[in-house]
């Protein structure tokens, strides 16, 4: 029964780590620009390939490649902004069908380009870990304490560094953040580039424990899509508490009944919050 | 009266195409094309209130499965199912819009997400009713007035019937008091509330009209495929409906119209390069969102007064 | 005696423990141009928000004509024939000028949706619409701006659009919201102008909330002063302008 549990909290804990990057990223984006990105998942997914390209095919350090690849997604991310979600500020249904539109584009150009082959990235860390009877694999260790480092320097970089305070200003209160000089011009790109490079680092953790496939973003960002309904969009600290809280209740019932079930349940919260409290457990009322 | 007779010849005409083109191919392009015709027409009510229904998918799926379970477990004759199954999901829809319909803007749309995912997900958990993931096999063909719609042609005249039925309705409702109110809805709430109009009464009879249509539309289509599995209701269906009308234009229904005749032949005729159709697809749809945002409609109406001016 | 036409009893409304608003008790009378003032958080657009149903009153009741309006929603309240316009001009900034006072009176005609279906009533509704729209236009002085679009008239125009849109509801009671916010002195005293009319030629009763004392001591025929969520005075306006309680609310208020 212990195992039972431990099992599903370890394997909770590590699901919520990827999903609170995936989160942070997905409620930067939202709190600052109101828009939703539904190309989230493809940024997890074109990390994930660069870590493929890099460490995969040409051999390179796995570290570097997964920062190298944030890095990268990161300025596409921001690249994004720029030319495409610029014009639709304001308009926040428009902005949201222009992310779709950009997904649906970037997973073709995935299929196109790699085809529908899974690929495999090699594990930088191999074997297991025992706990007292429980059995936890090294490489998902390794990928929850990596997750946990891009966290805290989000966190700094969040509380310390003008332009850390800067967006959060603009998520608190847009208006009032211009008036003390904080421009758009700069701080959209700046957060969309963020937001989508915590999205790279998630995909690019993952890229060795899973498969790579142009479809891989699409769970990826439906659970980031959930956390932050949890945990209020626009909330970083909703994001994390969300997180946690969706990891668990999936692991709970994905292991005592089976994923359907788990995802169906998921939804249902995301259901029941929307009506009840729309701004989720940690946000605000946003205009 | 002059625009009646316009609509009924126009309507003559498309009715006996497929007996003189002959194509079987064409043919399923005209069926797919009349009924994502009445799908995208019930996406652009939901456009004109401004609250875009990610819902949709499940709904048609709803309708589906309903009408096609009427058939095979309980008997019923086709027109009963068909109007049953639609019915239901008019109900579902009236139901779930009391409480849903008073979240806007994004948060609706996730709303109307994550509930379609419910339902979706449900389509495939319980089997014993739905057939889980591989769904209903050998849907039987519909029998109509005593004849057994057997073909494609018959299916073409049913869609044809439907989106002809879809673009005239809201057509009606747009020219008509009751599209005044239910634009004024999204123009400004506000003050259409404090005009003394309920504003959600009319949101919710749009809602439920729109779910009507779908209901109508995924009861043709379980029937037509003669295979009902949850995959083809998910998310992207509502999406779908979405870039139709962003691309054919929301402005007016013909736009709904023109849009499922660009889109819906593409996939069809692109058979072979899956991808390369997706990816065009995507890229057409960032080109209008950025471009043209009126669409197609929008362009013609452009180029129709640049000419006026000229003469 | 005038025959009572707004009866707000006891009116409390609290936020969370605070009171916004008091144990308000006043009436309006047949026939006058009441006007609500009092200093930012007096609780004057609290006690407007309940009146016209936008919020709950937590104690207390409205009364219209003798029927309890409490708990009605805004639209129904409209339909009773108390009508509200804006505080910042609230328009169909996408349509003309006519189509606007257009659906005002059209809007006005609908029952309940059966209503769309009947030919009949919709025709006669169009008629009524089309003359109330042209009436308004003149009335409002918008004659000239009648096919231009609602969002492309200066703000002053707006806001005289809003209360044309509320007239063609033909309401026995207009409740305004801040006429005067956001207008040059000209457009302030023309819309002064507008109000009196209202009362003069229609014979509609008003009752305004304001900041700009100089309008409200020219236009109405009494003053509700307000501070702290409780009634300090309700007089004629030559009156409030000396009451030492009404002044000192007002400490550096230009109450000319």
């Amino acid at each position: 029964m212990f195992e039972l549990a431990t099992k599903i909290v370890i394997n909770g804990l590590t699901s919520s780590l990827v999903y609170i990057l995936m989160a942070l990223g997905f409620t930067l984006i939202f709190g600052i620009m109101r828009v939703i990105n539904f190309a989230h998942g493809e940024l997890y997914m074109i990390a994930s390939f660069l870590v493929f390209a890099l460490a995969g095919s040409l051999g390179w350090n796995y570290y570097l490649a997964v920062l190298v690849a944030a890095v990268a997604v990161g300025l596409f991310g921001a690249l994004l902004e720029r030319v495409l979600f610029r014009p639709f500020v304001g308009r926040e249904l428009n902005g949201m069908i222009m992310a779709l539109a950009i997904s649906i584009s970037l997973q073709a150009s995935a299929f196109i380009l790699f085809g529908t082959d899974e690929h495999s990235v090699p594990r930088p860390i191999s074997g297991v870990l025992q706990f007292g009877g429980v059995i936890v694999p090294r490489d998902r260790l390794a990928v929850g304490l990596m997750a946990v480092v891009v966290l805290a320097g989000f966190y700094v970089f969040m509380r310390y560094t003008k332009a850390g305070l800067a967006m959060r200003a603009v998520v608190q209160d847009q208006d009032i953040a211009s008036i003390y000089g904080v421009r758009p011009k700069i701080i959209h790109p700046l957060a969309f580039g963020l937001g989508a490079m915590l999205a790279g680092f998630a995909g690019a953790l993952m890229a060795p424990i899973y498969t790579v496939y142009p479809y891989m973003g699409s769970q990826p960002m439906l659970k980031a899509f959930i956390v932050v309904i949890l945990g209020g969009l626009g909330s970083v600290p909703g994001a994390v508490l969300g997180g946690v809280v969706l990891g668990l209740t999936e692991s709970v019932f994905a292991t005592l009944i089976n994923t359907t079930v788990a995802t169906m349940v998921s939804f249902v919260i995301v259901v029941v919050i929307l009506l009840v409290k729309p701004t989720g457990l940690m946000g605000r009322s946003t205009r | 009266m002059k625009y009646s007779l316009k609509l009924l010849a126009l309507v003559a005409a498309l009715a006996v195409l497929p007996f003189l083109l002959r194509s079987p191919f064409l043919t399923h392009i005209g069926v797919m094309t009349g009924l994502y015709t009445a799908l995208a027409l019930s996406m652009n009510l939901m456009l004109r209130i401004g609250q875009i229904s990610f819902a949709h998918g499940a709904f048609m799926g709803l309708g589906a499965y309903g009408s096609a379970l009427l058939v095979m477990r309980l008997g019923l004759p086709f027109p009963v199912a068909f109007f049953g199954a639609a019915l239901g999901v008019t109900l579902l829809a009236w139901l779930v819009g009391l409480v849903f319909l008073r979240i806007r803007g994004v948060y609706f749309v996730l709303l109307t997400f994550a509930f379609g995912e419910i339902i979706v997900l449900t389509f495939v958990e319980w089997v014993s009713l739905f057939g889980g993931s591989s769904g209903l096999a050998g849907v039987p063909r519909p029998v109509l007035f005593g004849q057994q719609i057997q073909g494609r042609n018959g299916f073409y005249l049913l869609a044809l019937a439907l989106a002809v039925f879809a673009y005239s309705s809201v057509r009606a409702i747009y020219r008509s008091e009751l599209g005044a109110v239910i634009t004024s809805l999204d123009e400004n709430e506000a003050l259409t509330q404090s005009l003394g109009i309920d504003s959600r009464r009319y949101r919710l009879a749009t809602f439920c009209f729109s779910a009507f249509l779908v209901g109508m539309s995924g009861a043709v289509y379980g029937h037509y495929l003669t295979l009902v599995t949850p995959e083809d209701y998910g998310f992207w269906v509502p999406v779908h409906l979405v870039v139709i009308n962003v691309i054919g234009g929301m402005a007016h229904p013909v736009g709904s119209v023109l849009g499922a005749l660009l889109l819906v032949p593409l996939p069809e005729l692109l058979r072979d390069a899956k991808q390369y159709q997706v990816l065009l697809y995507g890229i057409l749809l960032i080109v209008f969102l950025l471009f043209m945002p009126d669409g197609l409609y929008g362009m013609f109406k452009r180029f129709r007064r640049a000419r006026e001016a000229v003469k | 005696m005038s025959e009572v036409v707004l009866e707000v009893a006891g009116l409390t409304k609290s936020f969370g423990g605070v009171n916004a608003v008091s144990n308000l008790s006043f009436s309006t009378f047949r026939g006058e141009i009441l006007g609500i003032i009092g200093p930012n958080g007096s609780g004057k657009t609290t006690l407007f928000n309940v009146i016209t149903g936008v919020l709950p009153a937590t104690g207390g009741s409205v009364r219209f004509h003798g029927d309890v309006m409490s708990g009605l929603s805004t639209d129904e309240i409209a339909r009773r024939g108390l009508v509200r316009t804006f505080q910042s001009a609230t328009v169909f900034k996408q349509e003309t000028v006519y189509e606007n006072i257009r659906r005002g009176s059209m809007f006005g005609c609908i029952g309940n949706p059966a209503w769309f279906f009947r030919r009949g009533a919709v025709a006669a509704g169009a008629r009524r619409a089309k003359a109330a729209a042209e009436d308004l236009l003149e009335f409002s002085g918008l004659s000239d701006v009648a096919q231009t679009i609602a969002g492309n008239l200066p703000y002053g125009k707006q806001k005289m659009l809003g209360v044309a849109i509320t007239l063609a509801q033909q309401p026995t009671q207009l409740l305004m919201d801040e006429p005067a916010a956001g207008l040059n002195p000209i457009e302030t005293e023309a819309m002064g102008h507008l109000i009196s009319q209202i009362r003069s030629k229609r014979g509609i009763d008003v009752v305004l909330v304001e900041h700009d004392i100089k309008m409200v001591t020219s236009v109405c025929d009494r003053i509700l002063a307000l501070n702290y969520g409780k009634v300090i005075a309700i007089d004629v306006p030559a009156r409030i302008v000396v009451h030492p309680e009404v002044v000192e609310a007002y400490l550096g208020a230009d109450v000319e």
